[in-house]
C-alpha cells in the first residue's frame, strides 16, 4: 500500500507538469507599455509537418510584431469533429485574432461566425470556407500548384502515357483546386491520357490500395500525382510493392522531411512545395494589420507561391526555404 | 440456524444508508469532473473557461458521444461490447445525408445551396438514419446470438463493414454538398432556453435511458443477463431475444447520433468517427460500468464522456501545446479511475 | 412415517441416457413420495446429476418412463418442468450476483406496476421487496437487507436465496443438486434447517448429495445409484452410513 500511495502524487505531477509545460499563460495578462497581442493558430491537424512549419513562420512574424502565437489543433485527425472543439477553446480564450485552417468548407462556417460575433477577427489559412466572413484568406495558389505538378509529371514520364491522381476528400478546397489545375494543364498534352482522380480520404492504406488497383488495371500507367503527404505515402508504398519504383513516376504535393528524403533517394520524382512558412508569416502580418486598425487595403485573398522541387534543385538556397521544417 | 434478526427495521434503515453511501462513492467521478471544472475556472482568465458560451459549446460537442455512450452502457452491462458504433454512425449519416440531399432538390439546385424541399427531405433523412442504425444494431445482435461468437469479434467485423459500405455509398468520403441549411441552422445550431437543441436531445435520451435501466424489466433483464446469462436463461428470461434488442438499441442510438452529426457538422466523413467506439467505451468504463457486465449506470457514463472534452477545452484555453495535451488527457483518465478505485477499496474494507 | 402405501408423487422407471459414446444412465429407477426428503447418492459418474436433469427438463431421456401423480410426463425444457411444479436449485445456484435478493427471487417472474405503466415494463420494486422480505422471514432466513447485491452475501445466504426462490415458486417438487457442496459447517447447518422447513411447507424434495452425514441428518429415504443403475432405495432409518457406502462402491451387493 505504501508504494501505491506514491502513484497518486506522481500522476498528479504528470498532469500538472503537462499543463504547465505546455506554456500556460499567466492568468491576468497585464502588460507594460507596449501591448502584446495574442493570436491563436488552429491547425487542420497539429501533427502534420505542413502546419508545424506554418507555426514557425507565424511565430517568427509574431516575434517581430510583438504578437504571441498560440498553436493548437487536433493531433489525431483532419476533420471538423476534431477541429471544432479546439476552435471553441480558442474562442473562449478571447484572443485578439484567430488564424485557422478550416477542415471543411461548410462545417466551419457557423463556428467561425461565432468567433466573429464574439469580436474576434478570423483569418483563414491554407483552406477556406465558402462564406466570405473571414478577414482574409492566405493560401497557396493551388490551381497554379496543380498546373506546375502537371508540367513536372509530364516531363518526368517523357511526354506520353497514362497518368492518374490521388486526392484526399472532395470537400477540401486546397486539394480540389490542385486537382482542377492538374486536369486543366494536362489538356495541353495530347499524348498524355488522364485516368481521373480518386479520393483516399486521407487514409494511407486506402491510397495504397487504390494505386495497386490502378497499376493492375492500366499497364500503360506512367505517372501518378499525389495531392498530399498521406496519399503520397500510400502511392509510394504501392508502387514499390509492385516493383515499379522508378518505372512509374511520382509527383507529390508538400515537401516535408520524409518527402525530401524520398526525393533524394529517387522514389519520388518531383515535389510541389507549398510555402507554409510564408503562409504563417503573412497570415500573422495581415491579422496584426487588422487588429491595429489598418484595415484598408486588405484583400480578400492572398496567394502564396509554390515551387517544384527536383533532385536537381533540392539543395539550392532558393528552393531550400520552401522545404518544411517541423 | 438463523433466527429473525434483532430490531429488523433499524437494521434495514442502516442498510439503506449504506447503500446510498455506496452509490455516492461511485459518483466520485462526478466529483472529479467538478474538481476538473473548478481547476480550470481558477487557472484561466476570468470569463474564459467558465463562461456560458464556452460551456454550451462543450455540451454541444459532447452530445454525440453521450448518445453513443448510453447505447454502449446497455451493451457492456450485458457483458458484451460494441466496437462498431462509430461505423454505424458513419453509415447512418451517409445514408441519411444522401437521402436529405437527393430529396431536397435537383442536383443543380443543391450544389448551388438551394433546398426547395428541405423539410420533407430532412424528415425522411432522419428516419433513414434511425432505421439504418437500428438495422446494423440488429445485425450485430443476431450474429452474436446466432453464431455464438464473442461480441468483440462480431462487432470488429461490422466495424469494417459499416465503414466500408459507408465509403462505398458516399463514393470516397464527404457528401457532395452540405445538408440543408435550414436543418443545420434550426436544429444543429438551434437553441431552446439557452441550450442547444442537440444537448436537449441528449439529456432527454439520457433521462429515459436511466429510467429504463433502473425501473423497467428491460433494464433488469439487461443486468441479469450480464450478471449470469445461463442463470437468466434457466429463470425463463428470453436471453437471446433480449441481447438482440440491446444491440439494436445501441445501433438506434448511433443512428440518432448520426442525425446530430449531420445537424452540427453539416456533412460527414469516416475519419471523424474511426475512434468513436473508443471514446464511447472509455466514457462507459470511466463511469464505473464493469466490463464483466451486470453493473452500470448511464448517468455516470455521461459524466465519463465529459471528462476528456472538458479537459481538452481547458487545456486549449490554458494554451497548452497539442502534444502535451495528449499526455495530460491520458494521465487524467488513469488518475480518475485510480481515485475511484481507492474510494471503492476503502469503502469495501 | 411410512409413505410407501400412498401412490408416489413422481416415478421414474428404466430411464436411459447416453451422451455420444458415454452411457450415463442404463437403468434409472426412482420413486418420490409426497412431502418427503429423498436423497439420491452415488459415486462420481453414477448418473445422479443426469437423472435429476432429466426430471427437471434440462435433458431428454433416451428411454424409460416418467410419471407425475400417476400420469406420464415429459418436460422438454426447464420452463415446462416449472409449469408442472418442479423447481430446481442448481449446483451453481444460477443467481444473478449483481442483483439483489428481491430481484433474484423474482427473476423471470417479475411483478409490474399497474397499467399503463405495465405496458412499458415498469417493475413494482416496492412490492417485490416487501414480498421478498416476507418470504425470507417465513423461511427464517436471516439477511440484513434484500437490497444488497447478492455477491456481497455469504455462500450460505446465497444458497438460502436460491432455495427460497425454488420454494416460493415450487408447487410440488424442489430438486437440490449438492446443496451444501460449497459451504462451511455453520452454513451447511443453515441449509439443512431450510430443507426441513421446506418439507414442513408441504413440498417434496429430491436432494443429490455427496455428503452422507448430511443425508442421514435430513433425508427420509435414500436411493443409491452406481454406474448408471439404481441399486436400491431404502428408508434412512433402516440402513447405516457404512452400508450405503458399501453399496455405492459395490463392495456390498444389495438385496433387490
Amino acid at each position: 500500500m505504501s508504494r501505491r500511495i506514491f502513484a497518486v502524487p506522481l500522476l498528479l505531477a504528470i498532469v500538472v507538469a503537462a499543463t504547465a509545460a505546455g506554456g500556460g499563460a499567466a492568468p491576468a495578462s497585464k502588460q507594460q507599455a507596449k501591448k502584446t497581442y495574442t493570436f491563436y493558430l488552429v491547425a487542420g491537424i497539429a501533427s502534420d509537418a505542413f502546419y508545424l512549419t506554418m507555426k514557425k513562420g507565424a511565430e517568427a512574424a509574431g516575434k517581430k510584431l510583438g504578437v504571441k502565437v498560440v498553436f493548437t489543433g487536433s493531433t489525431s485527425a483532419f476533420s471538423p469533429n476534431t477541429q471544432i472543439p479546439f476552435l471553441n477553446g480558442a474562442i473562449a480564450r478571447k484572443p485578439d485574432a484567430i488564424l485557422i485552417a478550416p477542415t471543411d468548407k461548410s462545417a466551419l462556417i457557423a463556428p467561425i461566425q461565432r468567433a466573429i460575433s464574439a469580436g474576434i477577427p478570423v483569418v483563414t489559412v491554407d483552406t477556406f470556407i465558402t462564406r466570405p466572413i473571414a478577414v482574409t484568406n492566405v493560401s497557396t495558389d493551388n490551381l497554379a500548384g496543380g498546373r506546375a505538378a502537371a508540367d513536372a509529371l509530364v516531363k518526368a514520364i517523357g511526354g506520353s502515357g497514362d497518368v492518374a491522381a490521388i486526392s484526399v476528400n472532395p470537400g477540401i478546397s486546397t486539394t480540389d483546386q490542385r486537382a482542377q489545375g492538374f486536369a486543366a494543364q494536362l489538356k495541353k498534352y495530347p499524348k498524355v491520357k488522364y485516368l481521373g482522380v480518386q479520393y483516399c480520404n486521407d487514409d494511407q492504406t486506402k491510397a495504397s490500395n487504390q494505386t495497386s488497383a490502378l497499376l493492375n488495371g492500366h499497364p500503360n500507367l506512367k505517372g501518378i500525382f499525389a495531392m498530399n503527404v498521406v496519399s503520397g505515402n500510400g502511392v509510394t508504398a504501392a508502387v514499390t510493392a509492385a516493383g515499379k519504383a522508378g518505372k512509374v513516376k511520382l509527383v507529390e504535393f508538400d515537401a516535408g522531411p520524409p518527402q525530401v528524403q524520398a526525393l533524394r533517394k529517387g522514389t519520388i520524382d518531383a515535389l510541389v512545395a507549398q510555402y507554409p512558412y510564408g503562409i504563417g508569416q503573412l497570415g500573422v502580418q495581415l491579422a496584426f494589420k487588422y487588429v491595429t486598425g489598418k484595415r484598408a487595403g486588405i484583400k480578400k485573398h492572398y496567394g502564396t507561391g509554390s515551387a517544384v522541387v527536383t533532385r536537381a534543385n533540392v539543395n539550392s538556397p532558393a528552393i531550400k526555404k520552401y522545404l518544411y521544417t517541423p | 440456524m438463523a433466527q429473525a434478526p434483532p430490531g429488523e427495521p433499524a437494521l434495514a434503515e442502516r442498510a439503506r444508508l449504506e447503500r446510498a453511501a455506496y452509490v455516492l462513492s461511485r459518483s466520485w467521478l462526478f466529483v472529479f469532473l467538478l474538481g476538473l471544472i473548478a481547476f480550470f475556472w481558477l487557472t484561466t482568465p476570468s470569463g474564459t473557461f467558465l463562461s456560458r458560451p464556452n460551456l454550451t459549446q462543450i455540451g454541444l460537442s459532447t452530445s454525440e458521444v453521450v448518445l453513443l455512450a448510453i447505447g454502449e452502457t446497455f451493451v457492456i452491462i450485458t457483458a458484451g461490447i460494441d466496437l462498431s458504433i462509430g461505423g454505424i454512425l458513419f453509415f447512418s449519416a451517409v445514408c441519411g445525408g444522401k437521402t436529405m440531399l437527393s430529396l431536397s432538390g435537383t442536383n443543380e439546385q443543391v450544389t448551388n445551396g438551394q433546398y426547395p424541399h428541405a423539410t420533407e427531405a430532412v424528415l425522411a433523412g432522419i428516419v433513414v438514419c434511425l432505421f439504418a442504425g437500428a438495422f446494423w444494431g440488429f445485425v450485430n445482435g443476431t450474429l452474436i446470438t446466432l453464431l455464438r461468437l464473442p461480441p468483440f469479434i462480431v462487432t470488429l467485423g461490422t466495424y469494417g463493414m459499416t465503414f466500408g459500405f459507408g465509403d462505398l455509398i458516399s463514393g470516397g468520403s464527404y457528401l457532395g454538398s452540405p445538408v440543408p441549411t435550414s436543418f443545420t441552422a434550426n436544429f444543429g445550431n438551434g437553441k431552446f432556453l439557452g441550450l442547444y437543441l442537440p444537448i436537449w436531445l441528449a439529456l432527454v435520451v439520457l433521462l429515459a435511458a436511466h429510467v429504463i435501466l433502473r425501473y423497467t424489466r428491460f433494464g433488469r433483464y439487461t443486468a441479469a443477463i450480464g450478471s449470469n446469462a445461463e442463470g437468466s436463461r434457466r429463470a425463463g428470461i428470453p436471453v437471446n431475444r433480449h441481447i438482440v434488442k440491446v444491440y439494436t438499441l445501441a445501433g438506434f442510438l448511433a443512428g440518432m447520433a448520426a442525425v446530430l452529426d449531420l445537424a452540427i457538422y453539416t456533412n460527414t466523413t469516416s475519419v471523424s468517427h474511426l475512434t468513436d467506439n473508443l471514446n464511447a467505451i472509455s466514457a462507459v468504463v470511466l463511469g464505473g460500468t464493469s466490463l464483466f457486465g451486470g453493473v452500470g449506470t448511464v448517468l455516470l457514463s455521461a459524466v465519463g464522456a465529459f471528462i476528456p472534452t472538458v479537459l481538452q477545452n481547458g487545456l486549449v484555453i490554458k494554451q497548452v501545446q497539442p502534444f502535451w495535451q495528449e499526455v495530460a488527457v491520458g494521465a487524467t483518465i488513469i488518475l480518475a479511475v485510480y481515485l475511484d478505485q481507492l474510494r471503492r477499496r476503502r469503502g469495501d474494507s | 412415517m411410512t409413505r410407501t402405501a400412498e401412490a408416489p408423487l413422481l416415478e421414474a422407471r428404466g430411464i436411459q441416457k447416453q451422451f455420444g459414446r458415454v452411457v450415463a444412465l442404463r437403468e434409472g429407477n426412482f420413486s418420490l413420495a409426497h412431502n418427503e426428503v429423498h436423497a439420491i447418492v452415488g459415486d462420481n459418474g453414477a448418473g445422479k446429476s443426469t437423472l435429476i436433469k432429466i426430471i427437471s427438463g434440462v435433458f431428454h431421456a433416451d428411454g424409460g418412463e416418467l410419471r407425475l401423480e400417476g400420469s406420464p410426463f415429459t418436460a422438454s425444457n426447464p420452463r415446462e418442468a416449472r409449469q408442472l411444479g418442479i423447481e430446481t436449485v442448481y449446483q451453481d445456484l444460477a443467481l444473478a450476483e449483481d442483483l439483489d435478493a428481491a430481484a433474484n427471487l423474482f427473476l423471470g417472474r417479475e411483478e409490474y406496476l399497474p397499467p399503463p405503466l405495465s405496458w412499458f415494463g415498469f417493475l413494482d420494486r416496492k412490492s417485490m421487496r416487501t414480498r421478498a422480505q416476507d418470504e425470507m422471514r417465513r423461511l427464517k432466513i436471516g439477511i440484513q437487507s434484500v437490497d444488497e447485491p447478492v455477491v456481497n452475501l455469504s455462500g450460505g445466504q446465497r444458497q438460502a436465496i436460491a432455495v427460497a426462490r425454488a420454494i416460493a415458486w415450487g408447487r410440488r417438487i424442489v430438486i437440490m443438486d449438492e446443496p451444501t457442496a460449497a459451504l462451511g459447517v455453520r452454513e451447511s447447518a443453515m441449509v439443512l434447517e431450510l430443507i426441513r422447513e421446506v418439507r414442513n411447507h408441504g413440498l417434496a424434495i429430491i436432494m443429490v448429495s455427496h455428503n452422507l452425514p448430511e443425508v442421514f441428518a435430513v433425508a427420509d429415504r435414500i436411493t443409491v445409484l452406481r454406474l448408471g443403475r439404481t441399486i436400491t432405495t431404502l428408508a434412512t432409518k433402516d440402513t447405516s452410513l457404512e452400508a450405503i457406502v458399501g453399496m455405492m462402491t459395490g463392495a456390498v451387493v444389495a438385496a433387490a
